[in-house]
Order: structure tokens, then sequence, then C-alpha cells
């Protein structure tokens, strides 16, 4: 995969963000945009330059789950993947992202293997369907 | 629920016996006092946890990433020696055995240097512990601020100023409220749940 894309990375936690930031790096990928909540992650969005998205779920503003819907519900940007990495671990939350079209869940804590595994999966999935 | 329902009648003269037994009990300085002051304190106390953990995780970063510039600086003194071994096998074939030391330290190096990384990126792993923490606590600040607000109006009634009217906000299930982070002895999904979760669901 492009190890070139662009990587918007959404949390409200500063050190959340750069630690994804940094395992991301060490993957390769170091095109990376951050923002602190879905409000702030939308006009990125809407820029139209952001192929792959990682957030978290439960943020002030505008959550994660309701980005998920607003990025599903926007035919431009309707088919960028979505990792959802978050603290939620109902099984109702991640059944409810999966039917918004979560591309991938990770619970945290998580490790550095996990989501390497992850966007691995999401990408390889992506190749078979395209 | 309006004035003339039962229940709310009901509701509205347990409420005053409650206020006049606080009245009673000399109780209500003593509430006004946790409800005004310690409450808020509590609340300040917890916030500024937050703000120190959040500081000592991004220092604990910022020399992460400064010890990585370092692992950085082992790997270009072990391309110098690998350098210096080419040109002493190229020029000195009869210094054999130093292109082994040489050979050998460089190998040393970047195996040190890999083991100085993987620790680094641990490091920076173990700093999530901020966030959750952070999450945690949150929680508890809006727990404390909903139970103050509560006593405060309860206050208010025992003082004389009369019964509040109901709460804007009555106590009711909250729909799609989110659990938060898991803690001991609560029902949570491990990684591996979900991905089979998941893996039911097509995904």
């Amino acid at each position: 995969m492009d190890k070139n894309m662009r990587i918007l990375i959404v949390d409200d936690f500063s050190t959340m963000r750069r630690i994804v930031k940094n395992l991301l790096n060490d993957l390769g990928y170091t095109h990376t945009v951050e923002a602190d909540d879905g409000k702030t992650a939308w006009p990125l969005l809407q820029a139209g330059n952001v192929d792959f998205v990682i957030t978290d779920w439960n943020m002030p503003g505008m959550t994660g789950i309701e980005l998920l819907r607003s990025i599903r519900g926007d035919a431009r940007i309707a088919k960028t993947p979505v990792l959802m990495v978050t603290a939620e671990a109902q099984r109702e939350q991640i059944i409810e992202a999966a039917q918004a079209g979560v591309n991938g869940y990770i619970i945290k804590p998580f490790t550095a293997q996990t989501l390497k595994e992850k966007i691995d999966k999401i990408f390889q999935r992506i190749a078979e369907t395209a | 629920m309006s004035a003339d329902d039962p229940l709310f009648a009901k509701l509205a003269r347990l409420t005053r016996e409650l206020h006049d037994a606080v009245t009673q009990l000399r109780l209500d300085e003593r509430l006004a006092r946790i409800a005004g002051d310690e409450m808020p304190d509590a609340r300040h106390r917890l916030d500024y946890v937050i703000q120190m953990t959040e500081k000592a995780a991004h220092r604990t970063l910022d020399l992460v990433e400064q010890a990585r510039g370092v692992a950085d600086g082992i790997d270009v003194a072990a391309r110098h020696i690998a350098e210096a071994e080419s040109v002493i096998a190229d020029n000195h074939p009869d210094f054999g055995n130093v292109s082994v030391l040489l050979h050998g330290t460089g190998e040393d190096l970047r195996a040190q240097s890999r083991v100085l990384r993987g620790t680094l990126s641990e490091l920076a792993q173990a700093q999530e512990y901020q966030d959750l923490a952070g999450q945690i606590i949150k929680r508890v600040i809006a727990l404390v601020c909903t139970v103050e607000h509560s006593l405060l109006e309860l206050l208010r009634g025992a003082d004389g100023v009369g019964l509040q009217t109901p709460s804007a906000q009555p106590i009711q299930p909250k729909t799609g409220e989110l659990a938060g982070p898991a803690v001991p002895g609560t029902v949570a999904a491990s990684q591996q749940d979900a991905d089979e979760l998941l893996a039911s669901l097509g995904f």
C-alpha cells in the first residue's frame, strides 16, 4: 500500500494523537494531519486530500461515530477508509460502528502490532474488492 | 409529569420532608460547604491531575524523540565503520584482523540501535495510559458536578426559598451513552472479542 498516503488522526487527547503519529511514522507513514474532534476534522476531509482516517469515538463537539456517518453520507469522500481507535469496548458500540460502515475497530489500550495488522487488513480488503 | 400528578405531589412532599430533616439535623451548613467549596475543589484537583499527566506524557514523548535521534546517530556511526572497513579491505588487505574487528563492531552497533528503537517505541506506546486515565477522571468530574448541582438545588429548597420546580433534566436512562474505558469489574470486549464480532458481521 501507498506509504505516502495522507492519514488524518482524530482524537481529543493530544497524547494519543502523538502516539498514533509516532507509530505510523515507525510503520513508514509520514504524511499525517491531526484534528481534535469531528468538527475540526470535517473541513480537512472536505478539502479532499485525506486518504485514510483514524478516529477516536468519544470526543466533545462531534464524536467519531458522527464523523464516520458524515463521511459515509458525503458522496465525494464516502469511500475513505475509517479505522476506529477507541476505549469503547461494549458489543453494542462495535456493532453500531460496523453498521455505520467502519473499516476496522481497535480497542484502547492497543499495541503497535495491532495497529499495523488492522491497517494492513483494511488495505488488503480494499485491494480484493477493487 | 405535571404538578397535579399524584406522584409529583408525593415527591414534592418527600422532598419537603427531606429539607426539614436536613434543617433539623443542622446538616445544611455542612452540606453547603461540601457543595459550595469542597466539591468544586475536588473537581479542580481532578482537572489538575489530567493536566499533570498530560504534561508528563508529552515530556516522555519529547525525550523518546530525542533518544530516537541518538539511535539515528548510532546508525550513522555504524555506516562510517562499514565505510572504513571497505577502505581497509581495498587498500590494506594485510590488515584483515582490523576489518574483522570493524565488521563486528558495526554489527554490534546496528543491533544495539535496533533494540534501542524497539524500547523507545514501547515507551511511547506506554503513554497511552494518559488518554485512558484522563477519560476515566473526566467521567468522575462529570459525576461530581451532577451531585454538586443536585445538592445545591436541595439546599436552595431547604433555605426557605421554597421548593424548586422539578429539574429540567429528569432522571431517565440516557440512551446512546458511552461506557468509556473498561475498568476492573466491568464487562468489556477485548480486541480478540471485537475481531471475532466483526468477523461474524462479515468484516
